[in-house]
């Protein structure tokens, strides 16, 4: 024991030692300046991230940057910063005011980011609009019911046995998504918002707080299928994704899924429609299908973007990138190239009339008078 | 200037700022209100209370205590508090890294009465732990205004 | 189980894992020790290297850096009374006037070594409530949590010693900045006028830093005192195992409210230093010498800050519940290990969360253990003059500060608390309640909203709150009757003398 401790703490020096050098040289050796062919060679890229360290986007910067670093031409170092605060205004706000388009820095953006931008939130100062975007990362999610409501499928919407409750965190964030759902299938649902996050609404749901919650695929698929197993948790719908067209699909992680517009095909014999069904899609796109989006600025280098483009691309049909990333990217493949581009204007083309719809929902329903 | 009489002189000030925060509140939705409104006007409540028992109190014992405090101290007091302030508002200006050289150089000249060298010499070693520890810890610091960086 | 339990060591103990664990350990250390640095910036070193290791590897090191990362700061926080992260802020109240008394050796020995105690005492709960933890966390529904809060507010009106006035209008304060930014309920900013900075509130480092250590350095500065006001150090650390050794059940109550109050998800760790020393105060007795430098002090709060450790990882990995910045990230943490948090803790990857409590064990003994050889050296700070001393902490804490949102906001608000601080602090007003408040302000008024919301009125009637209640009651007047019989009885003996 005390031979195997005295090797540790020469190992642990020797680590410390490889660190501090590691540190060193990776601060000197960025300032060579890029004259071949090929635009980041020799140089560096910073993705800044508008959250703190150890959250969803901050997982999926730091997991995507070594595969672009592999995969992009000219293999540029990069680094992840945190920029928090603001709910990520903060960070993106900077990016844009203070960052130099330059090719060198990017943006990575989440579902929460994009809603105050659609909303109009005065504290904004990015246009989604005009940045070019590398990368997207769709996730989906799942809205379950408890089995006591006597809720089983389309047909027994109206008719559960409980009051429906819904713990939420914020009607202007994922949340809203969901809340759009129950106002396309005119559900009854008291909704209750304020909880810390959707770990602690799910742990409403298992005491019985609440009775009606959504997770999104990660989550669902490793704390609430277990509880599906056991009989305490009935899925009702998928949320769906948003195909190139604007059109909701199956979920790839949930095939064997109804989407909500399924569900409502069932529940009412007919296709949704009218400005809730149009809101409900905007912002499943916005918030789901492309949750997140590494950014780069609207006048970057134009060889920048396309290496950056290519580099994506190939980084994503490497086999290792899928393998590896089960956990961080929840199952989906990441949008590159053409399909991006598509799937981000289509979110970006929301109609003014729906986004005003939305704010008169929101203050009516929800009391929130910012977006006025 | 008696403790009493700066301890009313702060409760008044307490009132004064729980006051305007349920001001404040009242602007707020009905959700976002509830709790500071609540307890902005509990607190003025209470500081009011307070403020009574204080004078009362003040007002009973006027003879006993006349003990004031050292006006020196006082004195120091701010003294140092300028010294905080001016290089915070220095960092502003200049930057972390140029911003602590200065003050370092001065105050150990002229607070610690440090000898030249061992002042320039103490200097060095703390820029030098800061770039280190900066660097492994992967710490951030404010650039300043003036934009100008020496690292 | 025990099989299970044998096999997680042997893994832990690999020739090629321990050096990562040492490693987080080092980091831990390092973090601690300097003043406002908490565990997540801890986390955000370790995290990149994260990338790429086994799971059992990258548990081990970040495990390892966020057991000691309590043991570290107990030397500011004794030392120069600052904070060294949010776990050790009732440590303050006793170990710094026991430095200031030249006591700091014995102080750190018996913080250290209650550290150490608590540290495996948590784990072992881990490791044993993991059959019981999911009914246990499902029990506390939004109005027990709201009932907590209340418990860990009622704190306030132990720590004001004889001006409870002043201190419940000092949690007052506290309550009203923590009311600053985001509410919880909707979406609208409080007393933001508008600026970035204050959208995400304020952050506790900086006000803790701004509230305890900001005033000290004036005043330090002010009285040209260096911290320890006797020329020599008395009493060394061997004397302050010795306190702990005759204290043994207050660590283990440390110990034991700190794992259970650990585990309670959103009520988050930084109030449970504040519980216990309350607590410790208020069932001890002959308490009038708390605050002045009592070692019972530091030796509850001590004891619970590293338990809690282990009790705060059940909500984080069976219901992926962060209960705290460092949690935070540790859920991050895993999933770039390829894990997720969830039942299958406890099912498939049994194996990693019995490793973590290994860590969590081995952690807390070499890291208390390194921290007793270095306070020899470190408590020798204390005897440095001020107007040497201060210019560098203040480089030091300046830096601190800035780590908390990295925006320049936070140094302006350092110094705006800093002065509400030094204001108090001369005129004598309790400064510890606002702390408490200010922590607990999101929680109180976040789980009040629920409650009234789902339950209307009838939440009272729940039996978990009713319990609390009258845990609440009790202490409180349990503590004003033991106090006036103590009075009495001083009375009566300063009668007898006389």
């Amino acid at each position: 024991m005390k031979k195997l401790l005295k090797k540790s703490y020469l190992m642990t020096g020797i680590v410390l030692m490889l660190i501090t050098a590691i540190v060193l040289t990776g601060c000197s050796s960025n300032s060579a300046s890029g004259s071949s062919s090929t635009f980041y060679e020799g140089k560096s890229l910073e993705l800044l991230v508008p959250f703190g360290t150890g959250g969803g986007t901050d997982t999926f910067a730091r997991f995507v940057a070594p595969y672009l670093n592999e995969n992009v031409k000219g293999s540029p170092t990069i680094q992840t910063v945190n920029v928090p605060g603001g709910g990520s205004i903060n960070g993106s706000n900077e990016f844009v005011l203070s960052r130099k388009p330059n090719g060198q820095n990017a943006l990575v953006t989440s579902g929460s980011t994009h809603m105050p931008y659609f909303l109009g939130d005065p504290a904004v100062k990015y246009e989604l609009k005009d940045m070019k975007p590398v990368m997207g990362l769709p996730t989906g999610g799942v809205v379950y019911v408890n089995p006591e409501t006597g809720i089983k499928g389309p047909k027994d919407l109206t008719k559960s046995n409980e009051k429906l409750t819904y713990a939420g965190i914020s009607a202007t964030g994922l949340d809203l998504v969901t809340l759009l759902a129950f106002e396309v299938l005119q559900m009854d649902v008291e909704t209750i918002l304020g909880y810390d996050g959707r770990g602690p609404s799910r742990v409403a749901f298992e005491s019985g707080e609440s009775n009606i919650d959504y997770q999104t695929t990660m989550a669902y698929l490793s704390n609430v299928k277990p509880l599906v197993k056991e009989g305490q948790a009935n899925p009702l719908f998928s949320f769906g994704q948003l195909n190139e067209k604007g059109e909701v699909v199956r979920d790839p992680a949930f095939p064997d899924m109804p989407t909500l517009k399924e569900f409502y095909v069932k529940a009412y014999g007919e296709e949704p429609s009218g400005t809730a069904w149009e809101a409900y899609k905007a912002f499943l796109g916005s918030s789901f299908t492309v949750q997140k989006v590494i950014w780069l600025h609207k006048d970057a280098p134009k060889e920048a973007v396309e290496a950056l483009s290519q580099g994506a691309k190939k980084a994503v049909e490497d086999p290792e990138f899928t393998k590896k990333g089960e956990e961080v990217l929840g199952g989906y493949k990441p949008y590159v190239g053409d399909q991006l581009d598509k799937v981000v204007k289509n979110m970006l083309n929301t109609d003014e009339e729906v986004t005003n719809w939305v704010k008169e929902f929101l203050e009516k329903e929800y009391d929130i008078t910012r977006y006025q | 200037m008696s403790k009493e009489v700066k301890s009313i002189l702060f409760t008044f000030f307490l009132f004064i700022i729980f006051c305007y925060m349920g001001w404040e509140a009242n602007s707020f939705s009905d959700k976002a209100k509830f709790f500071p409104f609540f307890v902005a006007i509990g607190a003025a409540v209470l500081s009011f209370v307070s403020l009574v028992l204080q004078s009362i109190d003040l007002f009973l014992r006027k003879q006993k205590n006349e003990h004031t405090e050292d006006i020196g101290e006082i004195k120091r007091v701010l003294q140092y508090v300028l010294w905080v302030v001016g290089y915070i508002a220095l960092i502003y200006v200049v930057g972390l890294i140029l911003a602590t050289i200065l003050f370092l150089l001065v105050f150990l000249l002229v607070e610690s009465k440090f000898r030249f060298v061992t002042t320039v010499f103490s200097t060095v070693l703390v820029i030098g732990g800061l770039f280190l520890i900066s660097n492994i810890l992967n710490l951030y610091w404010p650039s300043g205004l003036l934009g100008i960086t020496i690292f | 189980m025990f099989d299970a339990a044998l096999e997680a060591l042997s893994i832990v103990l690999d020739p090629n894992r321990i050096p990562f664990m040492f490693l987080g350990i080092s980091v831990g250390l390092l973090i601690g020790i300097l003043p406002g640095l908490s565990g997540t910036v801890g986390m955000a070193i370790l995290l990149p290297f994260v990338y790429g290791m086994d799971p059992y590897t990258g548990m081990a090191m970040l495990i390892g850096m966020a057991a000691v990362l309590h043991t570290g700061d107990t030397f500011p926080s004794i030392l120069i009374g600052m904070p060294g992260s949010s776990g050790s802020q009732a440590t303050i109240m006793d170990g710094y006037p026991l430095a200031r008394k030249g006591q700091a050796g014995r102080a750190l020995g018996a913080a250290f070594f209650s550290s150490m105690i608590g540290g495996v005492l948590g784990g072992l709960v881990l490791l044993v409530s993991i059959p019981i933890a999911k009914p246990l966390v499902l029990s506390f529904g939004s109005p027990e949590l709201f009932m907590l809060s209340v418990l860990g507010l009622s704190m306030v009106g132990i720590l004001s010693g004889n001006t409870p006035i002043r201190g419940v209008l000092v949690g007052m304060i506290g309550l009203m900045l923590g009311a600053v930014g985001a509410a919880p309920a909707v979406a609208e900013y409080r007393y933001t006028f508008e600026w970035i900075y204050l959208f995400n509130g304020l952050p506790l480092a900086v006000v803790a830093l701004g509230l305890f250590a900001f005033p000290e350095m004036i005043e330090l500065l002010a009285k040209k005192q260096s911290i320890s006001k006797s020329e020599k150090l008395e009493g060394g650390w061997l004397e302050g195992i010795k306190d702990t050794i005759k204290h043994k059940w207050l660590v283990l109550k440390g110990a034991t409210i700190g794992s259970l109050i650990g585990f309670v998800p959103g009520l988050g760790g930084s109030v449970v230093d504040w519980i216990t020393y309350g607590i410790t105060k208020q069932t001890a007795k002959a308490n009038n010498n708390f605050g002045k430098g009592d070692i019972r002090g530091v030796i509850g709060p001590e004891g619970a800050n590293n338990a809690k450790e282990g009790g705060a990882l059940i909500p984080t990995l069976l219901f992926s519940i962060p209960g705290s910045g460092t949690t935070a990230i540790l859920l991050g943490g895993l999933s770039l290990l390829g894990l997720q948090a969830g039942p299958r803790m406890v099912n498939e990857d049994v194996s990693v969360t019995l490793s973590i409590v290994w860590t969590l064990v081995l952690a807390n003994i070499f890291g208390a253990a390194a921290c007793i050889f270095l306070s020899k050296y470190i408590s020798r700070l204390s005897l440095i003059p001020a107007t040497i001393l201060v210019p560098f902490l203040l480089v030091v804490l300046t830096v601190a500060s800035y780590q908390s949102s990295r925006q320049f906001g936070d140094l302006l608000l350092f110094i705006g608390i800093g002065l509400l601080g030094l204001v108090m602090k001369r005129l004598d007003w309790p400064r510890a309640p606002l702390l408490i408040g200010f922590v607990l302000s999101q929680a109180s008024e976040r789980y009040l909203w629920i409650s009234m919301e789902r339950y209307g009125f009838t939440w009272l009637l729940h039996p978990g709150v009713i319990i609390l209640g009258v845990i609440i009651v009790a202490l409180i007047a349990g503590g004003y009757v033991l106090k006036r019989s103590t009075e009495k009885k001083d009375t009566t003996e300063t009668a007898n003398t006389a």
